[in-house]
């Protein structure tokens, strides 16, 4: 161990230091008494007999004043003490995960790593420096090299876990080829809960899995569907996947705001695992809550936001004026009808849907579309058989266009049946083959509806005019609907002026900035005077399955280096010693003038 | 007389002025004076107090005859009575350089306010008063025989003319002022007296030569009681001759000027013991007030 200096020009200011006699100097030469009568000092001490260098007395004052000047031009140089050792980092997983019970103790994996983390800091020789790393919700660095272990110990006191998910095996292989290549670390620690798959092919990178496997459910999907058709009715889905032995449990939606259960599903081992709640109430925020014996607790709970109520653009391409005219009756739809002839490909885009109405492109339109009794010798949906008053014999309840349609009362006057198209499923079918085929193409949704629904006459013909509804809403799902937010993501607010406010209660005032999303929970965010609110989720299926293995790239063993330099600033110490011993020049200088003064 | 009027210093309130209106200067000695007054005089006349008998020679006065001795004797006897007169009090004040410092002392104006003081108490009691100051160079510097409280304006402003500067060579410059006194009487010198103890001195012999009755006054200032301390060194200069010398004045110096100064005061109050020389020490720090009217009082300088 030994010193060095930053910044050794500043001991060019040594040259400026004479300069501090210069008061006194000044001082001395300053001192004329005159007196009424020199007889009765003469023979006195003299001061220039005394001092061997002259007239200038330098006091103690002045020598602690030196001082002083010597730290200052020293710290101003930058010391620090280099120390010659290995380069250790620490990487705590601080992912949800590790929010799980620790078997056999108190706390959670985090609260064990933690300790483990602790005692290798114990460990680790002294001559080592030591950098601790967090992966979660991506690899972050929180003591540099410099800190001592003291301020390590510190800092590793002040992480927290997240809600995040951990950064997928390629990122962590990354970090870890990083740490131990261009970053010159000779040894990784990786204090986790997950065990290692395979041999990484290096000692240098140490896998310390905390805990092992354990059952565990979580919800992995939780999703709000409002119709802009039907703005009063909000259903909910909520699914649930689990590891090792999934024991019983139920599955709640909650007010996430009192805290009151709305509707609440039971299940035992081996049903199906995704839960739709019909026909909820109206509320801000919505929690789906899984209660259950199981190992994490973070995946068991997720929220959603109300979704807000939009306009729906919808481009209706029809022959019939009147058609469209009926469909104008509808709230929150906006339509703009055009002709078949003038309908071209590049006016659907823009239109989150667009309604063929006895007519059909050649080829699919690029967004989602509804194709209502297409012509015959259409290229999209061949059509089979034609029927007069068809008796509908078959419909899939699932399926959210069969939603509240009562299917003994639809009885259309004139249906033309589909020829089976691969990627389309019937929905509703008739004696004579299916009437209504739905599927989804390149991401898209499509609807081809054998018979007319249109015009559009409201309760004067329900089964049509709910069908048609369901149509809209389920062709216009994605409208309106908040972006779906995970933990470990970034929420840029690039307003001039923002805050938001955690779920944790606290707010963050920001400019143009960017918050962390670490905690699952509601945000609520406020960008230029405009408020609204976001549910955060983990929902992630990996991360609920506990002691999941860790499957890291081989590394590359690092290369065997020199003992690293690294440096402990001292400058800090030399201030402060510095700004002591001018406290104590102060005091003494009062000190002196007040018994000069008593004297 | 106004307590607003601009000559006299705010000390000389109507109070003051009254008080010092109760006191008179007192002499050890008779002298002759040249009218009658409150003071006795060693003229045999006709006064109150009775001094001794003679015969009667034609031409004396028969009022004063003593006829019991007559009828006793049968022998002419005249009485004599000790005559009252005036008394010529002298004021020498030092404007030599030295009475301007140290600097803010304001030990000039103090020797100022004691001189007035003083001939304001002679002017009270009838008696007359001269004012020589004792100036540098060969000029002299004294006022007339003042007699009567209303002068006091015109000393006051002879006072407020002279400012203490310049080297004085105090025996000559009383050498001078003693030329021009014919009549002997009661001699009050004030001054800081830090001169060599030889030159204070030939100054007080000479005034026991010329006869007077001699009191001397001291002052000085805080500063000098009481100097403050100068422990990284400092250049003292003679305020009259300008000489210097670098002088590491700290607690220890201080003490041995302290000593020095003790010893100096003691040599002259001695001094003036063995003279019949009234001695008395006021400095800057202290009320002039109170050492008028009760200090000098209780040494015997006033009555």
């Amino acid at each position: 161990m030994d010193f060095s200096f930053l910044s050794p020009l500043a001991f060019r200011l040594l040259y400026a230091l004479p300069l501090l006699i210069v008061p006194y100097l000044l001082r001395e030469r300053g001192k004329r008494m005159v007196v009424s009568a020199l007889f009765l000092y003469q023979g006195l001490p003299s001061s220039a007999r005394r001092r061997w260098w002259g007239r200038l007395q330098l006091t103690p004052l002045f020598f602690l004043q030196l001082l002083i000047l010597l730290l200052l031009v020293t710290a101003a140089a930058q010391p620090f003490m280099q120390r010659h050792g290995g380069k250790v980092a620490l990487v705590l997983d601080t992912s949800a995960s590790m929010q799980a019970r620790a078997p056999r103790a108190e706390g959670s994996l985090f609260d064990l790593a933690k300790q483990r983390t602790a005692q290798a800091l114990d460990t680790i020789p002294g001559e080592d420096a030591i950098s601790l790393f967090t992966n979660s919700p991506l690899p972050a660095l929180i003591s540099a090299p410099a800190d001592t272990r003291a301020q390590i110990r510190q800092d590793l006191l002040r992480v927290e876990v997240t809600d995040a998910p951990d950064p997928s095996d390629e990122v962590l292989s990354a970090f870890f080829a990083q740490l131990l290549g261009e970053r010159g670390f000779q040894q990784v620690f990786f204090f986790t809960d997950r065990p290692l798959a395979t041999p990484v092919g290096t000692d240098a990178l140490t896998v310390v899995t905390l805990g092992e496997p354990q059952p565990n459910l979580g919800i992995t999907a939780f999703r709000l569907y409002r119709s802009p058709f039907f703005p009063e009715q909000v259903d909910a889905t909520v699914v649930v996947a689990g590891t090792g032995r999934v024991p019983e449990g139920s599955v709640g939606i909650e007010d996430a705001e009192t805290g009151k259960t709305w509707q609440s599903q039971s299940f035992t081992a081996g049903e199906s695992l995704t839960f739709p709640f019909p026909h909820l109430p109206l509320a801000t925020t919505y929690r789906a809550h899984l209660f259950g014996e199981d190992g994490l607790a973070v995946d068991n709970e997720a929220y959603a936001v109300l979704p807000a109520l939009t306009t729906v653009p919808v481009l209706l391409v029809t022959p019939s004026a009147e058609a469209a005219r009926s469909l104008g009756q509808i709230p929150n739809l906006k339509l703009e009808r055009v002709s078949p002839q003038d309908y071209t490909p590049a006016r659907a885009v823009g239109f989150p849907l667009v309604l063929f109405h006895l007519t059909a492109p050649d080829t699919l339109p690029p967004t989602n579309a509804a194709f209502i009794l297409p012509p015959d010798g259409n290229g999209l949906f061949p059509l089979g058989k034609a029927a007069t008053r068809p008796s509908v014999t078959q419909w899939t309840a699932a399926h959210p266009l069969t939603s509240y349609v009562t299917f003994s009362l639809l009885s259309p006057a004139y249906a033309q049946a589909f020829l089976p198209v691969s990627w389309c499923k019937p929905v509703i079918s008739a004696t004579v083959g299916p009437l209504v085929l739905a599927g989804e193409h390149e991401g898209r949704r499509y609807v081809a509806v054998g018979f007319d629904l249109l015009p559009y006459l409201g309760k004067q013909n329900l089964p049509t005019s709910i069908l048609t509804l369901n149509l809209l809403g389920w062709l216009a799902d994605q409208v309106g609907q908040p972006p779906a937010l995970k933990t470990g993501a970034t929420l840029t607010l690039p307003g001039e002026s923002a805050s938001v406010r955690l779920p944790s209660g606290e707010t963050l005032a920001l400019a143009g900035g960017t918050v962390s999303l670490r905690k699952q929970g509601v945000y609520t965010i406020s960008e230029n005077g405009v408020g609204r609110q976001s549910a955060v989720n983990l929902t992630n299926a990996e991360e609920s399955r506990l002691g999941r293995s860790l499957r890291l790239t081989p590394l590359t063993p690092p290369a065997p280096v020199a003992p690293e330099t690294t440096g402990q600033p001292l400058w800090p110490w030399l201030l402060m010693a510095a700004l002591l011993l001018l406290g104590l020049e102060w005091w003494f200088s009062t000190r002196s003038g007040e018994t000069a003064q008593t004297a | 007389m106004s307590e607003k009027n601009s000559v006299l210093p705010p000390l000389f309130t109507t109070q003051f002025l009254a008080r010092l209106e109760t006191l008179r200067i007192r002499a050890r000695r008779r002298f002759l004076g040249g009218r009658p007054g409150g003071h006795l005089s060693p003229r045999r006349g006709a006064g109150l107090e009775f001094a001794d008998y003679r015969h009667y020679t034609p031409g004396d006065d028969p009022r004063y005859i003593d006829w019991k001795l007559y009828s006793r004797t049968d022998r002419f006897y005249i009485k004599l009575f000790q005559e009252e007169e005036e008394l010529y009090t002298y004021l020498f004040l030092d404007l030599s350089a030295s009475m301007a410092y140290p600097t803010g002392n304001e030990k000039y104006e103090a020797a100022r306010d004691v001189v007035l003081a003083l001939a304001y108490v002679v002017l009270a009691s009838n008696d007359a008063v001269k004012v020589h100051a004792l100036g540098s160079g060969t000029t002299k510097y004294s006022t007339p025989f003042f007699r009567g409280r209303q002068r006091l304006l015109e000393l006051a402003t002879f006072l407020s003319v002279h400012r203490p500067a310049g080297k004085v060579d105090t025996p000559m410059a009383l050498a001078r002022h003693l030329q021009t006194i014919r009549r002997p009487g009661k001699a009050i010198w004030v001054s800081d007296f830090l001169f060599p103890t030889a030159v204070y001195q030939a100054g007080l012999n000479l005034l026991r030569a010329a006869n007077f009755d001699l009191a001397v006054i001291q002052v000085l200032g805080q500063d000098e009681v009481d100097p403050p301390l100068a422990a990284a060194g400092a250049r003292m200069v003679d305020s009259e001759s300008g000489e210097a010398a670098l002088v590491r004045f700290d607690a220890q110096a201080k003490k041995e000027y302290l000593r020095r100064l003790d010893q100096h005061n003691r040599g002259l109050r001695s001094f003036c013991h063995q003279t019949g020389a009234h001695h008395a020490l006021f400095t800057t720090g202290q009320d002039l007030q109170q050492f008028v009217l009760r200090e000098l009082p209780a040494l015997g300088m006033l009555t």
